[in-house]
């Protein structure tokens, strides 16, 4: 997949401006941004929903707007709406059929996400917040799609299922299909994702494997001292004092802050936590960001 | 496409058979009632004649028939103010819920992100809307025909007379579901899709009716499509210009929504 220069505008509104990346085969790819980020419109792009002000997005070497290129997505949106009367199996039966019909992998995914077949027969009426999720991750993915668009699917999954569908994100990619996961589930983007494209306002910030964005991240130190100090180390950003612990982050890389920092006088310990993608996320979007 | 019609008759199939049942039964009381009003003399009598005669045969669609002469009659049922409110709604409800109400309740994202173009999609819905408003219109016909067996009086008028009505509607319908995937194609709600049909179905409804009552907006008739649907004379023969007329309204209207369609944000 490829998007090249891609906008769209709103009337005076640039929700999307000239966003462009490629998608490896294969890759789980995390898309990451604030609320307002233009990652829904983006996806909405994608998925030929939306017309593009300017720019384009090519799948597999072919237009998204136009139909048949979108026979190897799995689209997934954010807040999945089916026809309530109908059971759960005949809205599978409908997403399926307006995609050739067959569902190869219907059985296999909707069984890891604990979806039963008495759970398909109930009319879609009757399901929970957290089964209709889970009927719409199966809809994307039944069909057995090379390129699988998924937004904010782990809303209303419970840590069961969110476990089954990350483990369903790693068998999909393990087959050479390629995904991107738009998240605010941060430590899921972090166990399934090898590379992350950040979003702001409209634009990409970043495009970056997870490892090298933690890498690159400020990291949180924990200093213990044998008294209370009067206040953080300088070299602590954010520093703060709660009794003898003092706590603050140092950026990536920073061997001599450490030093310094263990050099303080009357420490008894210090720690470094790893950066987390969090982390990263704080650092490009939290305050002074 | 065939999933997605089957779907949508599926998940609509209760509202049809009430709109069904309903035009069955409207049709079966007017006309089963014929006689019981006293055949053709006595349906003269209970309307009278000057403006009450004149109004009712300005509901049956023109200005100077007799709606008491049997066929006629059967005409009159046809263009019954109940018969038009369940049966326009077919169309309206299919055209509304084909593409406004699935931008607004989410459903699009489902639908439109498929390998399938925005008009196999809106074909595919006025297929359905075709077999519906079919199904229902043959509630309708079965309802005149069991009614005109319950009325002796009426057995002079032919039995094809329902089955020409019926026809003669079904441009109508056309008419009015190809206004209502407009709307729906051009609006961001079900709400607003609706608000634009039911006004347009309304207006014309009485704009027409003003028409035939008031000789100086007579002009009136032939710009909107109630002007159109003469039932008392397709119960003579179906009025196959008529008929063109709309139909052909119908289809620019149709090729209207498709281009909507195919240029719009479907969020």
């Amino acid at each position: 997949m490829e998007l090249s220069a891609l906008t769209k505008t709103f009337g005076q509104t640039t929700a999307v401006d000239d966003v462009s990346f490629s998608l490896a085969p294969g890759s789980v790819t995390g898309f990451l941004g604030p609320n307002g980020a233009g990652k829904t419109t983006t996806l909405r792009m994608i998925g030929g929903l939306i017309r593009p002000s300017s720019g384009r997005v090519r799948l597999f070497g072919r237009s998204a707007r136009v139909p048949a290129a979108r026979r190897v997505l799995g689209y997934m949106p954010a807040d999945p709406t089916f026809v309530l009367n109908l059971t759960g199996l005949q809205n599978l039966d409908l997403l399926a059929g307006l995609r050739g019909g067959a569902a190869p992998d219907r059985d296999e995914v909707a069984a890891a996400l604990s979806l039963t077949e008495r759970d398909l027969q109930l009319p879609v009426r009757a399901f929970s917040s957290g089964m209709r999720q889970k009927l719409a991750i199966v809809g994307a993915l039944q069909h057995r799609p090379d390129l699988v668009v998924l937004d904010e699917p782990a809303n209303r999954l419970d840590p069961l299922a969110h476990r089954a569908f990350c483990g369903l994100l790693r068998w999909v990619a393990a087959s050479g299909r390629t995904v991107l996961l738009s998240s605010h589930v941060l430590g899921e983007v972090e166990e399934v994702c090898d590379a992350v494209i950040l979003m702001r306002a409209g634009r990409v910030l970043r495009v970056a494997a997870v490892d090298e964005l933690r890498h690159h991240a400020s990291r949180e130190v924990t200093l213990t001292y044998e008294a209370p100090p009067p206040w953080a180390p300088a070299a602590l950003s954010a520093g703060q004092v709660e009794g003898c612990v003092a706590r603050g982050r140092i950026p990536a890389g920073r061997l001599d802050v450490l030093r310094e920092l263990a050099a303080e006088p009357g420490l008894l310990d210090l720690t470094v936590v790893p950066a987390s993608l969090e982390d990263v996320f704080l650092d490009m979007y939290g305050e002074g960001a | 496409m065939r999933s997605l019609m089957v779907a949508d008759l599926r998940a609509r199939w209760r509202s049809l058979a009430g709109l069904g049942l309903g035009c069955l039964v409207v049709l079966l009381l007017i006309t089963g009632t014929y006689s019981g009003l006293g055949g053709r003399a006595g349906v003269t009598r209970s309307f009278g004649s000057g403006t009450p005669a004149k109004m009712m045969s300005a509901i049956s669609g023109s200005p100077s028939a007799d709606i008491a002469v049997p066929a006629n009659y059967i005409g009159f049922s046809f263009s019954h103010p109940l018969f038009l409110l369940l049966s326009i709604t077919v169309a309206v409800s299919s055209g509304v819920g084909a593409i406004a109400a699935d931008v607004e309740s989410g459903r699009a994202e489902m639908l439109y992100t498929a390998p399938v173009s925005r008009t196999a999609v809106l074909g595919a819905r006025l297929v359905g809307w075709l077999i519906a408003q079919t199904s229902v219109l043959a509630c309708a016909v079965a309802g005149a025909l069991i009614g005109s067996r319950l009325s002796s009086d009426l057995s002079e008028a032919s039995a094809w007379v329902p089955l020409q009505l019926a026809v003669q509607f079904g441009a109508l319908s056309f008419f009015f579901a190809a206004a209502s995937f407009a709307a729906s194609a051009r609006a961001q709600t079900r709400g607003a899709a609706l608000g634009a049909a039911t006004a347009i179905a309304a207006g014309s409804y009485v704009a027409n009716l003003v028409a035939l009552l008031w000789h100086p907006l007579h002009v009136l008739r032939r710009l909107n499509p109630f002007g159109y649907y003469n039932a008392t004379a397709a119960a003579d023969h179906i009025q196959w210009l008529d008929a063109l007329a709309l139909i052909t309204s119908g289809t620019l209207l149709l090729i209207v929504s498709r281009i909507w369609l195919e240029n719009r944000d479907l969020t």
